[in-house]
């Protein structure tokens, strides 16, 4: 639940950092099926976190 | 300290709680982690270090046990993914015997230094395991688990450690970010003769507020 903008701005960063994880899981795992394993915890957790993303921009600042 | 762990980039921080504090050594930088994980076993199965952070549901899996007290007083306890330790640490601290297990052999090392810091170390035993390869032959009284149902095919899995290893007036404590897939893993465990209780946590972490759900999980007929 975010509740600022300093949090939204928070929160934008940590997803960006977990893609960055993802993505250089992407280029050392050769495996499909590992790479689906291994991936799924920051995957959930993007999801997540865009979901408190778009909870937030949703709702206009006086409601 | 455990000599390996001054491999590691260390910094530690201290953990708030009603009862009290819990200083914990962590991982400076995770990353840091990823880049020597990648770097030595790139041909063998890759994991990303989940457990090289400190996460929300530990922190709101940790103020619940404080609550408990009298419950978890010589409960024969098991952490699943116990990562550095927090909420074990507060179920020594109310009393409880408390079976630290995580996946990852460093892992374990962070929660054993973790507790042996916080004096916990006389209520406390470390092994590594998997939660889909169990290897204990006792039962426990209370299970704790904190963000491990963020997947579908972990849920089976854990559901068969409840079955085989929690004591019949036992209780399971599940903790997680309010993940929208999470209501489907208490549906099966309520199909699988369980029942559970919700409640919530705000935890403040790294800039962010976070809602944590807390789940109590007993058999129906407990």
């Amino acid at each position: 639940m975010i509740q600022n903008n300093q949090e939204l701005e928070t929160t934008l960063a940590r997803i960006k950092h977990f893609q960055k994880q993802i993505e250089k899981l992407q280029g050392v795992e050769t495996n499909p099926q590992n790479y689906r394993l291994s991936a799924g915890g920051f995957l959930a957790e993007i999801d997540r976190m865009n979901l408190e993303v778009r909870e937030y921009l949703s709702i206009h600042p006086s409601e | 300290m455990d000599t390996q762990l001054r491999d590691y980039p260390l910094t530690s921080t201290i953990v708030k709680l009603k009862t009290g504090r819990v200083q914990l050594t962590l991982i400076e930088e995770p990353d840091w982690y990823l880049d020597r994980l990648s770097r030595e076993d790139g041909e063998g199965k890759l994991y990303l270090p989940y457990w090289t952070y400190l996460w929300e549901s530990s922190i709101g899996l940790a103020r619940h046990v404080e609550t408990l007290g009298a419950e978890l007083r010589a409960a024969r306890t098991l952490e699943i993914g116990c990562g550095f330790g927090l909420t074990g640490i507060v179920a020594c601290r109310v009393g409880a015997r408390v079976v630290f297990t995580d996946a990852e052999r460093d892992a374990l090392r962070f929660a054993q230094h973790n507790a042996e810091q916080n004096g916990v170390e006389e209520s406390a035993d470390f092994v590594q395991m998997d939660w889909n390869t169990p290897c204990f032959n006792r039962k426990f009284h209370c299970i704790l688990a904190a963000d491990v149902i963020y997947e579908e095919h972990h849920w089976q899995p854990i559901l068969t450690l409840l079955q085989e290893y929690l004591t019949p007036n036992g209780i399971a404590l599940f903790s997680e970010p309010n993940r929208k897939n999470a209501i489907g893993f208490f549906k099966l465990l309520s199909a699988s003769g369980f029942t559970y209780r919700k409640s919530d946590y705000p935890v403040k972490l790294d800039g962010r507020t976070n809602q944590v759900s807390i789940y109590s999980v007993r058999y129906v007929n407990a």
